[in-house]
Formats: structure tokens, sequence, C-alpha cells
């Protein structure tokens, strides 16, 4: 009982109790409440089938093979994958202030270092021909506008 | 008819306009590999090139060729890193990802570049036969019947239901699904289930979803599980390329068979690629013999030449509303359609017998940029493919940057990037509880239309009348329920034999 599918399932099930709710108490125009389809028709039907499949989940016995049957959990890099996910919340929230290019690199460097690059010349180089080439071709030529640079050296915000 | 095929036909293989082909098959292939840039994008930015241009033939030839290797570079990101940036090379991603995994990249993209190549010529043919015909019965079609279309897309579900996988293959549809209605919907202007944040005004963004879901995942699949990342190094042997001649005689039948109904659906306004490419991909595994289907989401060829050709055929497809009624039947033809009348064209019924140059250089076009595209991307598969030979180190980030970086672009807003981190976190849970992930993206990029089309019906029916009231939508959401359990009780009865 304690596989993670049935805490995934545990967690869809409260998901659509909660999406029902939300749908349920969805504030309703006069004109609204007296139309055969309103905006909170199929979101109470879909959360009826969230409840009814998740509950389902839950009680019938699991037959499948998972990713992580595969290996044990211990076998898995979850140091590694933890550094990156927390260097791309990074980059996103520096992507703005920072500007698209030192971000970019940063990123690169950064990341391919946490992945096992050990020759910073090489890092940087990659990562600044990439990002620099990446923004002249979306910001130049596509005229998709990105921040360059920070936004004290002159990028806009 | 011959007269204008000849007129168009002139027009077209002029060197300016043959030159214009490949430009726009070469700039289509590269930029349409950036995730975030699908057609539609594409072909806005070269409007004003188009414009420029002046000639509307010549104009129209570039514009098809941008369209057609856009659409193909599409499928390269979805084969290669399983970044499929636009909603109808998804379901290329199912089977073309672990052939790519499996060492057969090449193969894959010359299965793709065929295919596409063979659903895009079979379709224009098809339009120039069936263009005026096939308006009318489009009109047939209306909201009751596009929600039954819907339902009938759904059973592309089935696909992933192998195995026990039924329950959470429908929890992950109704999961998408609910994910479509966050937002405003077209039918209602309020927004639901926003949770306050103003950036959800608009609904999830589709690029944040599907990187969120695809390319994420299998970015920090690879980190984890360092196994993975060395079978995959391992496998980068691109030299096969070729297609034997069983794979040729395997696909053949499924070539024919979705550029048909490919094209059929794309004449639907409103249906168009990406209908098309899961319809033909649960129609496909249902039709393959028992062996076969279990390939299907593992590398199947079938599963790969399936939706390519149906999404190619489809895009053909949607320029008949276009051409014949001024309907733009998706959102790139609706951008097309913006550039024609920019070029002073005007589409109609009356086009055909006022401009029928302009009318027939489409449609040749059509011809020339899926021929080039072929002549140009086949020599190109080898290096293409090579881009899976990059280290690991430098590969798994530049895969999460492309990721952010384009569902940043996209909406211009970093709320989108924590938006898909979280999402990717999540989908890479879902992945170790062994949850499909393709069914909660197929809910989710029909659910809008599901709910709008519904809406629509039971308004204008006064509640759920319409289903029995219009025998073609009854007939329709009876197939859809048959392809949704016969798979589904065939491959029970199948594991109790065994």
């Amino acid at each position: 009982m304690a596989r993670i599918d049935r805490f995934i399932a545990l967690g869809l099930l409260a998901f659509s109790i909660g999406y029902g709710y939300l749908a349920w108490v969805h504030p309703l125009l006069p004109f609204e409440a007296r139309m055969p389809f309103k905006p909170n028709t199929m979101p109470l039907g879909l959360a009826a089938f969230g409840i009814l499949f998740s509950t389902l989940l839950l009680l019938l016995p699991g037959s499948d093979l998972s990713e992580k049957d595969a290996h044990g959990w211990r076998d898995f890099a979850w140091k590694d994958t933890a550094l990156l996910i927390g260097l791309a919340v990074c980059y996103a929230l520096l992507l703005r202030p920072l500007g698209f290019i030192p971000s970019t690199t940063l990123f690169i460097v950064l990341s391919s270092r946490v992945l096992g690059e050990t020759k910073w010349f090489r890092s940087l180089s990659t990562g600044l021909i990439a990002s620099g080439l990446i923004w002249y071709l979306v910001d130049d030529v596509l005229g998709i506008y990105l921040v360059p640079l920070p936004v004290l050296a002159g990028g806009l915000p | 008819m011959i007269e204008g095929l000849l007129t168009g036909l002139s027009a077209a293989i002029s060197p300016f306009n043959l030159i214009m082909v490949f430009i726009g098959c070469f700039l289509g292939t590269f930029i349409g590999m950036l995730p975030g840039l699908g057609p539609m994008s594409i072909i806005a930015i070269m409007i004003p090139i188009a414009i420029q241009i002046g000639d509307p033939a010549s104009a129209l030839i570039l514009l098809s060729g941008v369209y057609y290797g856009a659409i193909f570079g599409g499928s390269t990101s979805s084969i290669l890193i399983n970044a499929p940036g636009v909603a109808g090379t998804v379901a290329s991603s199912f089977d073309g990802y672990p052939m790519a995994r499996a060492g057969q990249a090449g193969k894959a993209l010359t299965i793709a570049a065929i295919c596409s190549f063979a659903g895009g010529t079979i379709g224009a043919i098809l339009l120039m036969i069936f263009a005026p015909v096939l308006s009318a019965v489009a009109k047939l079609f209306w909201s009751a019947e596009y929600f039954a279309l819907m339902v009938l897309g759904l059973t592309a579900i089935a696909a992933f239901a192998g195995k026990g996988k039924i329950v959470k293959a429908l929890c992950m549809t109704i999961f998408g699904i609910m994910l479509a209605t966050v937002g405003e919907s077209a039918l209602h202007n309020a927004a639901r289930f926003t949770m306050g944040i103003m950036d959800l005004q608009s609904g999830i963004y589709f690029v944040t979803l599907v990187m969120g879901l695809f390319a994420l995942p299998e970015a920090l699949f690879l980190v984890l599980d360092e196994r993975r990342s060395e079978a995959m190094a391992n496998n980068n042997k691109i030299e096969n390329l070729r297609i034997t001649k069983e794979e040729a005689k395997e696909i053949t039948p499924v070539v024919c068979r979705q550029s048909l109904l490919g094209f059929f659906v794309g004449v639907l306004p409103g249906a168009g690629a990406t209908m098309a490419s899961f319809l033909g991909y649960g129609i496909e595994r249902n039709l393959a013999p028992t062996n076969e289907r279990e390939k299907f989401g593992k590398g199947s060829i079938r599963g790969l030449a399936a939706p390519e050709t149906a999404n190619n055929a489809a895009c053909t497809g949607s320029f008949v509303p276009m051409l014949t009624l001024g309907i733009p039947g998706s959102g790139t033809t609706a951008i097309l359609l913006g550039a024609l009348v920019a070029l002073s064209i005007t589409p109609g019924p009356r086009l055909m017998e006022n401009q029928p140059e302009v009318f027939w250089a489409v449609i040749i076009s059509m011809y020339l940029g899926n021929m080039v595209l072929l002549i140009l991307n086949l020599p190109l598969i080898p290096y293409i493919a090579k881009l899976l030979t990059v280290p690991r180190h430098y590969l798994i980030p530049f895969v999460i940057f492309f990721s952010l970086i384009g569902a940043y672009i996209g909406q211009n807003n970093s709320t989108e990037l924590l938006i898909m981190i979280g999402l990717g976190c999540m989908a890479t849970l879902l992945r170790f509880g062994g949850f499909p992930l393709p069914p909660l993206i197929i809910g989710f990029i029909l659910g809008g239309m599901l709910e709008d089309n519904l809406g629509r019906a039971m308004r204008k029916a006064g509640g759920l009348e319409f289903i029995w009231e219009r025998p073609m939508t009854l007939g329709i959401l009876v197939l859809a329920l048959a392809l949704l359990i016969y798979p589904i009780l065939r491959d029970r009865k199948i594991r109790s034999d065994q």
C-alpha cells in the first residue's frame, strides 16, 4: 500500500476534491445561472470523474512496473538533480534582472559543471557563444525582444 | 483544371521562386526546431518579408516552404530531445523519441521526412481534386459533431492504457482536461481556477506544459539515472538511416490510410493537425497486429509514421476551407489568410474563378515545399541527428535551457518558467509512479475545444438532447466508445489467454 502510485493517487484525489470545491463555489452571473451550460458545468463533471478514477486507483491492486522498479532509489543521482532544478529556478528568477546573455551563460557554465565538466574555459566559451548566438537569432533575426544585459548595464527591464 | 495547373506550375518553377522555396524550407526547419516557435509564429515573422516580395505567387511559395519546414523542424525536436514545440508534433514524440534513444535517430528522422512528404503530397493531390466538394461537407459539421470528434480524438489514450494502466491513463486525461479549464474560456469571460495569479488569466501556455511534461523530466531522468544517458550515448550510431524493404512495406498502408484520414480531418475547421495526429496514432494502434501493438509507445515505426503523415495531410486539408470559403481552419491558415489579404487576394468561393493563377500557385507551392523539404533534409539528417552525440554534460543543460527559453519567448514572463519547473518535477514524480503522461497532454490539448463545443451544442439544444437528436453526433460518439473499449477488452482477453 505504501507504493508511490498510491501516494500520487491520494494527491490526485485531493486535487480533484479541491478542484470540485472551487468549481462548486465559482460565482455565476444571474444570466449564467439559468443557462443549460454554465462555466462550472464541465469542471463539476471533471471533478466527479477525477474523484472516481483516483478512488479506483487507491482501491484497485497495482499491476504495472514503474520507473522506480527498474533500479533502486539509492542508485539515482538525487543531489545532481536537485542542484540542476535549483539552477533552473535561479535562471528563471534572474533572467530579467540579470539579462539574457549573463544569466544563460551562468546557467550553462554551472549546470555543465554540476554534470561533470572540469574545464572552466570550455564551459565559459560554450555558454557565451551559445547565449550570444541565440540572443542574436531570437532578438535580431526574429524580432522577439529579449533583455540582453543587466538592467544596470543598459538593458531595458 | 489542367490549364490552371499549368499556370500554377509555370509561376512556381521560375528560378526566383525555387530560391524562395529553398530559403523558406531551410529557415522553417531550423527555426521550427526551437521549442515555442511553431509554424504559426514563424509564418507571422515572415509575413513582412513576404509582403516586401510583392508578387503573390512568390510570397505564397516562400510562406509555404516556411510552413512545411517548420512542421518538420518541430518533429525533429520531438524525435531527438522529446521537446515537441507544437501540438501537432506531440504524437510524433511518442514513438520517435524511444527510437532515438534506441540508436535509431537517423531512421526516425528519415521516416518522419518521408511520411511528411507523402502526407503533404497526397494531401495536395486530394486538395486539387476535392476542394470544392469538401467545402460543402465541412459546413455539415456543427458544434455537436465537433464535440463528438474531440471525444473521438481522446480515444488515442487507449494506446497508453496497456498492462493495467487504463485507470491511470483515464486519471491523467481528466487531469489534463482540468488543466485546460484554468483561465478564461472562449465561452465565458470570467477566469476560473487562477488562484488570483494574474499570469494564469489566459490559461496555462501550451509550450510551458509540454516542455514541463516531456523535455524537462527527460533531462532530469538523464541526470537521475546515469545508466540511461550511458545507454543513449552507446546507441548514438547514426549511420542507420536506411529504411529496409520490410519497413517500407509496413509503413506504406499506414501512409495511405493516414494521408486520407489526415486530409479529411484537416478539412474540418478547428480540427487540424493535432486532432489528426492523435486520431491517426490511436487508429493505427488498433489496426496493428498484436505483436506490433505492444511496440507502440516504445519505438514503433508505425507509431511514428501515422502522426507524421496525418499531421502533414491535415495541414494541407486545412487549406480547403481557407481557399474555398475564406474560413481559416487553423491558427496557421488564419495567419496565411491575413497574408493573402495583405497581398490583395480575397480567398473565398470566387478565388478559383477570379484568380486561378493564385489558387493553383498555392497548390503547386505545396508540392514544391514538400519536395524541396525532402531534398534538403534527407542529406542533412545525419548532421541533425549528430545533436545526440553532444556530451551529456552539455546536452542536458541545453535541453533544459531550450525548454525554458521556449516557454519564456512565448509569454515573456518568468512565472511561466517557474510553472514549467513545477510541472517538470510533478511529471518526474508521475513517471516514478508509472503514470502515462501522453494522455495528460492529449486531454489538455483537446480539453479547451471539447468544452467550447459541448457548451455551444448544449446551449443550442437546451441540454444534452443533441447527442441523440443528431445522428452524426451519436454515430461518432458510439465509434469513440467502441474504439476506447474494444482494445482494452482485447488486451484483457489476450492476457487471460496467456
